[in-house]
C-alpha cells in the first residue's frame, strides 16, 4: 500500500460508489475532509493494548520474511489499521522500526517521511482542541515538505501537495474555531483574518491541482472499454477520482472562506451561497458516490447558515434516510443528524422536544467514551439548547422548568470538561443557566466552574501582557501604558480570586490533576504579580507533588520557583538574605539538574544559574553558561558569558597576594578558556549576524574581552585587527557622532569607549608603531576628554590603574621579561607624547595617570621613583596652568582637587611625605567627608610609618583630629554607617570597609614588625588579633574577595605570636555568630550604581540591557512553551550592580568625592550628574 | 388544551429519559471511608463505636470500622446536609454551623441516627470554631460532652473523644485532656492507639516536660515502626511532629538541625492529601528555619500553610502570626502589616491573635 497509495486512493473511493462496501476515513488515503462540526473525533491516545503489542511483535517478523515485492501491502495495512485505532505514537514508532531496518527496500524508505505527515495529520484531526492540533499540523506540513523536496518525481509528490492544502486549510478551521469562541470575542477579527489567509494559500494549493488533474482526466478517451481496455479504464479512474477530490477541495474552501466572515455579512452570505452552487455541482455529478454525499450534507449546510432551514432539512432528511449502512455512511449520518439538530433548534422550527428525544437516543447508544467525542458532545450541546430553550416556554411548568435547566446545567458541566469546540460554550453556558435557576447572578458553587472560569481568565493572562509589552516597546504615551498596565493588574488579580474561589470548592473527588494545575495557575500568577515567595511555594509544591501524569507541569513548577528565587534574591535588600536566597536557588537548581537533566529547561537553569553567580563566584558563572548546550539557542551568548567569567575569574585571582593566589597553571588554564569561549561565542555571533547588519552589544563586549586577554599575551597584532577589522569593527561600534552625547549605557558609553580606544592604544605602544599610537591616542583623548568635569581626571586615572595591575599580573606570572618591554614600549611612547608643546589637560593627565601606573607596576625602586616624578610634574603643570587648560571656571574648580590629591599620591610614592601631607591635609580640611581624600591620607600616614617613622602608624589608625583625617579605624565606621542606613551604594561602601579594616590590621602588623621592643611587638599583633576576631563575631558573611587576604593577614598574626595557626573560618565555625534579623529601613532594592574608580567588575552597561532582553526571551520562551507560562528575567539587572572590584593596592583611591548617606529619590530619577556617571562601574571587557 | 397535555406530558417523559440516563444509583446510605474513593452503599444495619455494619443491595452484608469512616450520608438527609458537610471540611465553620441548624430544622433530619449524627457534626464543627480560634473552648466542651453523654456507642465515638481532648488540651485543662486522650489508646486500632499515645505526649509537652514528651513521642514512632499501612503511617509523621516539636523547645542548633531532618523526611513521605501533617510539617519546619536565623526559607515554610493549608485553621493562624514579624525581616513589612491583621479578623478568639496584643 506504502508504494500505491494512489491507487488504493482511486479504489477506496469508487468502491464507495452507493456505499458498495466499508470505507475507512483515512487521510492518506481516503482524505476525504471531516468538517470539526461533524469529526468522529478520538482522543489521540497511547493505549498499551495487548492485542497491539502482538502485533507489533509479529510485524518485524513479517517484514524479515518478506521479500520487497510482496511485503509492502502489509506494511501499509499494519501502519493503516494503528491510524485507524487512533494509535498514532505506535504508527509513528512502527515507521522509526521501518526506518531503521535494513531489510525495508528503499521506495518503502523514500516515503517514510510522507507517511509520517499523513500520521500527524490523521492525529491533528482527531484531536480535540486546538492547542493539541496546530503542533500536530505543522509536524504534518514539515514532514511533507521534506517528502516533496526529496522525491519531487514521486507519484505521490501531488497527493503530498494536496494534503499540504488540507492541512493548511485544517490550520484555517483551527482559527475559525478560536473566533467563534467567546473567550476571543475581543480579538474575533483577528482570528478570522489569519483563518482567511490559510484558506486563500489552500486554495491557491487545490487549484493548481485542480487544474492539473482536470487535465489529466480529461486526456483520457472519453470511451473506454472496461474489460478490454481494463487497464487504461483504471487509470482513467484513479484520473477522475483525484480530479473529483481537487473539485471537493475547491468546494470546501469557499465554504471555510466564509466561515471567516460574520455570519449574516455580506460577503458571508456570497461565499456561502457560491459554496452550496459548488457543492451542488459536485453532488449532481457524483450523487452515486461517497464523495457526492459528503457534498450534499455541505449544501444542506451551506443553506442552514443561511437560515433555509426547510432546504436544509430536506436534504437533511434524504440523507438520514439513504439506505446504507456502512461505517462511512453511519459516520455522515452522525454527523448530518447533528445539522439536523441544529435546525430543528432554529427558531425557525423550535421542534425542541424532538431534539431532545433525538439526541437522548443517539446518546443512549453510545459508550462512556464515545460520549466524550467532539460530535457527541456537539449533540449533547444541542440538547443543552434545546433543554434551555424548552425551559424558556411560558407554558412550561416551573417544576420541569427547574429540572430541564438542571438537567442542561448538568450536560455543560460533563461537556466543558473533556476538550472540544464545545467547551468555552458550555462553561459561559453554565453561569446563564445558574442565573436561571438561582435567579441572579450567583459566585460558581462548583470546583468545575469556578476552575473553569478561572482557566478562561488565565488564558487572556498573556494577552495582557503582549498587549503591555507592545505599548512599551512603541513607546506609547505615558498614559496608555499605566491603563494598560492597570487593566493587566485587575485581571491577575480576577484570575487570581477566581482560582482562589476554585480551590476553595475542592472535593474530595475533585481529580487531582485539576487541583495541581489550579495551583499551578496560581502559582503564575503570584509570579506575574511579582509575590515571588508565593510563586515559589506554590511552584515548589507542585514540582515536588503533582502526579506521574503532569510531569510537564511539575517541571514548569519548578521552574517558576527558580524564577521566583532569582528574583527574590535580586529583590533582596540585604546581604544576608540574599544569601538565603541562593540557597535556595542552589537548592531549586540542584532539582531540576537531578530530576530533569535532559529537559531544556535544565539548560535555562544553568543560564540562571550562572547570571546569579556573575561577579560573585565568577568561575560557577563561567562553568554554568559552558554546560549550555550547543543546540541551544543562546548557545553563542552563553558561550560568550562564560569567556567573560573566566576572564573574570582570571583577573579576580591574578589581584590576589601571591601567599593565597591559586597556583598559576589554574589561573592559566581558566584564561585560556576564557580566550576559547570568547572566540567560539565571537565566531558563532559572528555567522548568525550578517555584516551589514549593527553588531549586537554583546558580540563588541566579547570582542573587547579577547582583546584584553590578546594584549595582555603580547598578541597586540590580533587586538588591532579584532577592534578595527570589519565586519562589526569595535571602534565602529563605540563611534558617535557627537562626543559630547555619549549615551550613558551600551557600548558606545563613555567609559566603555575609552576602554577599548585605551586597549587599541595598548596594542599600538605594544607594537612600538608610535603614528598609530599617537592615533589611538587622539581617539581615546576624543572619547574620554568631552566628559564632563572632573569624570575626565577619573577616567584616565582608571586607564593608568589598569596598566599597573597588567604590570602586577606580568609579574606574578614571572614574566619579567614582558614587563620590562612593556615599561620600554611605554616609556617610548611617553617620552614622544612629552615633547609636544602642545599639552592639553587631557593628554597631560593621560601622561600623568600613564607614569603613575608605570610607577606603581615598576619593581625597581629607582625607576618607579622616577616614573613617579614624571607624573608629578605632568600633575604641577596642569595646576600650574590650570586657568590656561580650563577655561571654565566651575570645570576648572571642579577638577583641581581630584589633580591635586593624585599629586599627593604621587609624592608619597616618592616619598616625599612632608609635601604630600601638606596637599592632604588641604584637602581634608576642606572636604573632610570626602573618602577618597580619607583613604589617602591614611594611606600617607600608613607609608610613612613603613618608611621608618612607626609613630605614623596610629595616625593612620586612629588619624588626626586637628588635620580633620579620620584615619582607618574612623573610615571603616562611617562606611558601617553609610552600609547601616541602607544607602543605595551600600555595596561598594561595604567593599571600602573591608579596604579601610584590612589596611588598619596591616598598620598593626607593620608596626610589629618594625618593633624593637618585644613587649610592642606582642602587643600590636594582639591587638589586630582582637580586632579581626572581633569583626569576625559581628559579621555573618565574609566577602570572598577579601577572604584571602584576611586569613593571610590572620595567619601572619598568629605566627607572629606563636599561637596555633588556624583560619578565620575555622575561628568563625568555633565561635560561630548567630545570625540576627535584620529590619532594612527600607524595601528598595539596593541597586549600587556606583563602584568607585578602581572598580573592575562593570558592565557595559548596554550588555546588561541586552542580556535582559535576551534572557527575557529564553525566560518567556521556556516557560510559554512549558506551560503557557512567560517569566520576565531580569537577572541582568543585578549584573549592573556588581559589586566594585576594589583593588587592594593602596594607591588605588579615586579622586576625592564626597560620600553620601542617601541618595534623594529626586535625585534617583534626575538625569545622572556628572559625578553620579563618574562612579559608574569601571567598564570591564569581561562583562 | 389537548395540545398542551400533551406537551407536559412529552416533558415529562423526557426528563424521566434524561433523568434515568444520568442517575447512576438509588438513594441508600453512603458510607464515606478514608481508605477508597468510592463509598460503601447499602443500608446501615448496626452502628457500634467500633464501627458500622453495611448491607449492600448485592452481597455479605460489610463491616466498616470507625477509624475508617469519614463521614456518612445517610438515605433521606436533607441535600443542604452535603453542603454543610463542606463548608465543615473546609473550616468554614460559621457557614458550616448555619447550615446544620438549617438542616437540623428540616423534617427529614428526625430520623434518630441523622438526628444523632447531626448533633456530632455540630459539636465538631464547633469544636472547630473553637480550636481555630473564631470560637469558644467551653461551647465546644459543652457540646462535645453533650454528644458523649448519647453517642457512647456511636461510631463517633472515638473521635470525638479525641475532639474532647484537643479543646480540654487548648484550654489548658491538661489532666482532662490526658483522660480523652487515654481513652483514645484504649481503641482497638494500631493508629488510634498510636493518636492517643502522641496526644498525651503532647500533654507532657504542654506541661513543659520536654524530655518526657521527647521520650513519648519516640516510642510512638518505634511503635508505627515501618508499617506501610496509611493511617498508621500518618500517625507515625503526627508523632515525628511532635518530636520536632520537642527538639525545638530544648532550643540550640544542633536541635534545630535535628527536626529539621526529620521535618523533611516527613515532607518527602507524606502524601498531599493528608494535610493536616504537612500543615503542621511547614509550621514546625518554619520554626527551625526560623530560629536559625534564616528567614527567607522560614517565610516559605509558613507561607506553605498560609497558601496550602488554611483549612487548618489552628495551624493558619499559627502561620500568619509569624508571617506577620518574618515578612518585616525579609523587606515587607506590609505583608506582615497585612498577616497579622488577617489573623486577627480571622481568628479573633486564637491564642496567636492575643499573642499579638492590640
Amino acid at each position: 500500500m506504502l508504494n500505491s497509495r494512489g491507487r488504493i486512493l482511486l479504489s477506496s473511493l469508487l468502491a464507495g460508489c452507493s456505499d458498495s462496501g466499508p470505507l475507512t476515513l483515512t487521510a492518506g488515503r481516503l482524505p476525504i475532509p471531516i468538517h470539526p462540526l461533524g469529526n468522529p473525533m478520538a482522543e489521540m491516545r497511547f493505549r498499551p493494548v495487548p492485542v497491539l503489542v502482538a502485533l507489533w511483535l509479529l510485524v518485524p517478523s513479517i517484514v524479515s520474511a518478506q521479500g520487497p515485492t510482496v511485503g509492502t501491502s502489509r506494511e501499509g495495512s499494519f501502519l493503516e489499521a494503528l491510524r485507524q485505532r487512533g494509535y498514532f505514537e505506535y504508527a509513528q514508532l512502527y515507521l522509526d522500526e521501518l526506518e531503521k531496518s535494513s531489510v525495508v527496500p528503499a521506495e518503502i524508505k523514500a516515503v517514510i517521511s510522507y507517511e509520517r505527515a499523513i500520521t500527524f495529520l490523521e492525529a491533528g484531526r482527531q484531536a480535540a482542541s486546538p492547542s493539541e492540533k496546530t503542533p500536530l499540523y505543522d509536524r504534518a506540513l514539515g514532514f511533507l515538505d521534506q517528502f516533496v523536496k526529496a522525491n519531487p518525481k514521486h507519484a505521490l509528490a501531488a497527493d503530498a501537495n494536496s494534503q499540504r492544502g488540507r492541512i493548511l486549510l485544517g490550520k484555517a478551521r483551527v482559527e475559525i474555531w478560536q473566533s467563534q469562541s467567546p473567550s476571543n470575542s475581543g480579538n474575533r477579527a483577528t482570528f478570522q483574518q489569519a483563518a482567511r489567509g490559510q484558506v486563500i494559500a489552500a486554495r491557491k494549493i487545490f487549484q493548481a491541482a485542480h487544474d492539473q488533474f482536470q487535465k489529466a482526466w480529461k486526456a483520457f478517451p472519453t470511451f473506454l472499454d472496461r474489460v478490454q481496455q481494463s487497464k487504461l479504464f483504471e487509470k482513467r479512474k484513479r484520473a477522475e477520482a483525484l480530479y473529483m477530490r481537487a473539485q471537493y477541495d475547491l468546494a470546501l474552501c469557499t465554504y471555510e472562506e466564509a466561515q471567516t466572515h460574520d455570519r449574516g455579512s455580506d460577503p458571508y452570505v456570497k461565499l456561502a451561497t457560491q459554496a452550496a452552487v459548488e457543492f451542488e455541482a459536485i453532488h449532481t455529478r457524483y450523487r452515486s458516490q461517497v464523495l457526492g454525499l459528503y457534498a450534499r450534507m455541505w449544501q444542506g449546510k451551506c443553506f442552514e447558515e443561511q437560515d433555509d432551514i426547510n432546504k436544509a432539512m430536506g436534504i437533511y432528511k434524504e440523507l438520514l434516510g439513504h439506505p446504507g449502512g456502512s461505517a462511512t455512511m453511519r459516520v455522515i449520518q452522525d454527523q448530518v443528524l447533528l445539522f439536523q439538530l441544529i435546525c430543528l433548534n432554529h427558531e425557525e422550527k423550535k421542534d425542541y422536544l424532538l431534539v431532545i428525544n433525538e439526541s437522548s437516543e443517539w446518546i443512549s447508544k453510545r459508550t462512556s467514551r464515545q460520549r466524550r467525542g467532539p460530535g457527541a458532545l456537539g449533540i449533547l450541546w444541542e440538547q443543552v439548547r434545546a433543554q434551555e430553550s424548552l425551559a424558556g416556554v411560558r407554558t412550561t411548568a416551573e417544576k420541569d422548568r427547574t429540572q430541564l435547566l438542571t438537567a442542561a446545567l448538568t450536560s455543560c458541566r460533563f461537556i466543558q470538561r473533556w476538550p472540544s469546540k464545545y467547551k468555552d460554550v458550555a462553561l459561559f453556558k453554565m453561569r446563564e443557566l445558574q442565573v436561571k435557576l438561582k435567579g441572579a447572578a450567583i459566585d460558581p458553587q462548583d470546583f468545575d466552574t469556578a476552575f473553569g472560569l478561572a482557566h478562561d481568565l488565565f488564558k487572556k493572562i498573556k494577552r495582557h501582557n503582549e498587549g503591555l509589552e507592545a505599548a512599551r516597546r512603541a513607546k506609547k504615551p505615558v498614559a496608555e501604558i499605566k491603563t494598560l498596565s492597570t487593566a493587566r493588574d485587575e485581571h491577575l488579580a480576577a484570575t487570581l480570586e477566581m482560582l482562589r474561589t476554585a480551590l476553595l470548592l475542592v472535593k474530595r473527588d475533585t481529580p487531582k490533576e485539576d487541583l495541581d494545575r489550579a495551583r499551578f495557575y496560581m502559582a503564575y500568577v503570584y509570579y506575574q504579580q511579582r509575590r515571588n515567595y508565593e510563586a515559589a511555594v506554590l511552584g515548589d509544591f507542585i514540582s515536588r507533588h503533582a502526579g506521574p501524569k503532569a510531569e510537564t507541569m511539575a517541571l514548569d513548577s519548578a521552574a517558576i520557583a527558580m524564577a521566583s528565587h532569582v528574583r527574590s534574591y535580586i529583590d533582596s535588600p540585604t546581604e544576608e538574605l540574599r544569601r538565603q536566597s541562593l540557597r535556595l536557588i542552589e537548592s531549586t537548581a540542584t532539582r531540576i539538574l537531578e530530576k530533569w537533566p535532559e529537559s531544556a529547561r535544565a539548560q535555562d537553569t544553568r543560564l540562571q544559574l550562572a547570571q546569579v553567580y556573575e561577579g560573585k563566584r565568577p568561575l560557577e558563572a563561567a562553568r554554568n553558561y559552558s554546560k549550555v548546550a550547543e543546540n541551544s539557542e543562546v548557545y553563542a551568548e552563553a558561550q560568550t558569558r562564560a569567556g567573560q567569567q573566566f576572564l573574570r575569574a582570571w583577573l579576580d585571582a591574578s589581584s590576589v597576594p601571591l601567599a593565597s593566589r591559586r597556583p598559576q597553571k589554574d589561573l592559566d588554564a581558566w584564561l585560556a578558556s576564557a580566550e576559547t569561549h570568547l572566540r567560539n561565542g565571537i565566531t558563532r555571533t559572528e555567522k548568525s549576524t550578517p555584516e551589514t547588519v549593527q553588531a549586537p552589544e554583546l558580540l563588541i563586549a566579547a570582542k573587547v574581552s579577547l582583546a584584553q586577554i590578546l594584549n595582555n599575551s603580547a598578541k597586540y597584532e590580533q587586538t588591532v585587527s579584532l577592534l578595527v577589522k570589519a565586519p562589526h569593527s569595535v571602534v565602529s561600534a563605540i563611534g558617535v557622532a557627537d562626543e559630547t552625547k555619549r549615551p550613558d549605557s551600551g557600548v558606545q558609553r563613555r567609559e566603555f569607549a575609552s576602554l577599548a580606544a585605551q586597549l587599541l592604544l595598548r596594542a599600538q605602544i605594544g607594537l612600538r608603531k608610535l603614528d598609530e599610537a599617537q592615533t589611538a591616542m587622539e581617539l581615546l583623548e576624543k572619547i574620554a576628554g568631552a566628559a564632563e568635569g572632573e569624570a575626565v581626571t577619573e577616567l584616565y586615572r582608571q586607564l593608568g590603574d589598569e596598566l599597573k595591575q597588567e604590570l602586577d599580573r606580568l609579574r606574578a606570572a614571572g614574566e619579567q621579561q614582558r614587563v620590562t618591554e612593556v615599561l620600554a614600549a611605554f616609556e617610548e611612547f611617553l617620552a614622544r607624547l612629552r615633547q609636544r608643546t602642545d599639552q592639553t589637560f587631557n593628554t597631560l593627565i593621560w601622561i600623568a595617570e600613564t607614569y603613575s601606573g608605570l610607577g606603581q607596576g615598576a619593581t625597581e625602586g629607582a625607576q618607579a621613583t622616577t616614573f613617579f616624578g614624571h607624573a608629578a610634574d605632568s600633575y604641577r603643570q596642569i595646576i600650574d596652568r590650570a586657568d590656561a587648560l580650563v577655561s571654565d571656571a566651575v570645570k576648572r574648580k571642579k577638577m583641581i582637587p581630584g589633580v591635586k590629591l593624585r599629586l599627593a599620591n604621587c609624592r608619597r610614592h616618592q616619598g616625599s611625605f612632608e609635601e604630600a601631607h601638606k596637599l592632604i591635609v588641604l584637602l581634608a580640611t576642606s572636604q573632610p567627608l570626602a573618602l577618597d581624600v580619607q583613604f589617602e591620607a591614611a594611606t600617607l600616614y600608613q607609608a610613612w610609618g613603613n618608611s621608618g617613622r612607626a609613630e605614623q602608624f596610629d595616625k593612620a589608625i586612629i588619624g588626626v583630629e586637628s588635620e580633620r583625617v579620620l584615619g582607618w579605624s574612623q573610615i571603616a565606621l562611617y562606611l558601617q554607617r553609610l552600609v547601616d542606613s541602607g544607602s543605595k551604594d551600600a555595596d561598594r561602601y561595604r567593599a571600602r570597609r573591608w579596604e579601610a579594616r584590612y589596611n588598619q590590621l596591616q598598620c598593626r602588623i607593620q608596626h610589629a614588625e618594625m618593633a624593637t621592643d618585644a613587649k610592642e611587638k606582642t602587643d600590636q599583633l594582639k591587638r589586630a588579633r582582637s580586632e579581626v576576631q572581633g569583626m569576625m563575631l559581628v559579621t555573618s558573611v565574609v566577602d570572598p574577595r577579601w577572604k584571602p587576604r584576611y586569613d593571610a593577614a590572620y595567619r601572619q598574626i598568629l605566627e607572629g605570636l606563636g599561637e596555633p595557626v588556624i583560619s578565620l573560618a575555622e575561628y568563625r565555625e568555633k565561635y560561630k555568630p548567630q545570625v540576627a534579623a535584620v529590619v532594612p529601613a527600607a524595601t528598595s532594592a539596593a541597586v549600587p550604581a556606583a563602584t568607585g574608580g578602581a572598580a573592575v567588575a562593570g558592565s557595559t552597561g548596554v550588555t546588561a540591557e541586552t542580556g535582559t532582553s535576551m534572557m527575557g526571551l529564553i525566560f518567556a520562551v521556556i516557560l510559554l512553551v512549558g506551560g503557557g507560562v512567560g517569566v520576565v528575567f531580569m537577572i541582568k539587572g543585578s549584573s549592573s550592580k556588581k559589586r566594585p572590584r576594589r583593588r587592594y593596592a593602596l594607591d588605588s583611591a579615586p579622586a576625592p568625592r564626597a560620600a553620601r548617606a542617601k541618595r534623594s529619590s529626586s535625585e534617583g530619577r534626575s538625569k545622572p550628574s556628572a559625578e553620579a556617571r563618574r562612579k559608574q562601574p569601571r567598564p570591564r571587557p569581561e562583562s | 388544551m389537548r395540545n398542551r397535555i400533551a406537551l407536559a406530558l412529552s416533558i415529562v417523559l423526557t426528563l424521566l429519559v434524561c433523568l434515568t440516563a444520568t442517575r447512576s444509583a438509588r438513594a441508600i446510605d453512603q458510607v464515606i471511608r478514608k481508605s477508597s474513593t468510592t463509598p460503601t452503599r447499602g443500608k446501615i444495619t448496626a452502628i457500634s463505636k467500633n464501627g458500622l455494619t453495611v448491607k449492600p443491595q448485592v452481597g455479605d452484608d460489610v463491616m466498616v470500622p470507625a477509624n475508617d469512616i469519614v463521614d456518612v450520608r445517610w438515605d433521606g438527609e436533607p441535600a443542604k446536609l452535603i453542603t454543610a458537610r463542606g463548608a465543615d471540611r473546609a473550616a468554614r465553620f460559621t457557614r458550616a454551623l448555619a447550615s446544620y441548624a438549617d438542616v437540623a430544622s428540616d423534617p427529614k433530619s428526625n430520623p434518630a441516627n441523622i438526628k444523632l449524627d447531626l448533633q456530632f457534626l455540630v459539636a465538631r464543627a464547633t469544636a472547630g470554631q473553637a480550636l481555630a480560634g473564631t470560637g469558644k473552648l467551653v461551647d465546644a466542651k459543652a457540646k462535645l460532652e453533650a454528644y458523649l453523654q448519647v453517642g457512647a456507642n456511636s461510631f463517633r465515638y472515638f473521635e470525638c473523644v479525641k475532639l474532647l481532648g484537643r479543646v480540654e488540651l487548648a484550654a489548658g485543662n491538661h489532666e482532662q485532656a490526658k483522660v480523652q486522650f487515654t481513652a483514645l489508646a484504649s481503641a482497638p486500632w494500631l493508629d488510634y492507639k498510636m493518636a492517643g499515645q502522641s496526644a498525651q505526649a503532647r500533654v507532657l509537652l504542654a506541661q513543659n516536660k520536654a524530655d518526657e514528651a521527647l521520650a513519648a513521642f519516640q516510642a510512638v514512632i518505634t511503635q508505627g515502626g515501618s508499617n506501610a499501612e496509611a493511617a498508621v503511617k500518618g500517625q507515625r509523621f503526627e508523632a515525628v511532629l511532635g518530636k520536632s516539636n520537642c527538639l525545638i523547645r530544648k532550643q540550640g542548633q544542633a536541635s534545630y538541625e535535628a527536626a529539621l531532618k526529620d521535618l523533611a523526611g516527613v515532607l518527602a513521605e507524606v502524601s498531599d492529601t493528608n494535610t493536616r501533617v504537612l500543615a503542621e510539617a511547614y509550621l514546625r519546619q518554619g520554626d527551625c528555619l526560623r530560629l536559625l536565623g534564616r528567614q527567607k526559607e522560614a517565610v516559605l515554610a509558613y507561607l506553605h500553610v498560609d497558601l496550602l493549608f488554611a483549612a487548618e485553621a489552628s495551624m493558619h493562624a499559627e502561620s500568619l502570626f509569624h508571617l506577620g514579624t518574618l515578612w518585616s525581616a525579609v523587606g515587607h513589612p506590609e505583608r506582615a502589616s497585612s498577616a497579622r491583621e488577617r489573623l486577627r479578623s480571622d481568628y479573633p478568639q486564637s491564642s496567636w491573635a492575643k499573642k499579638l496584643g492590640s
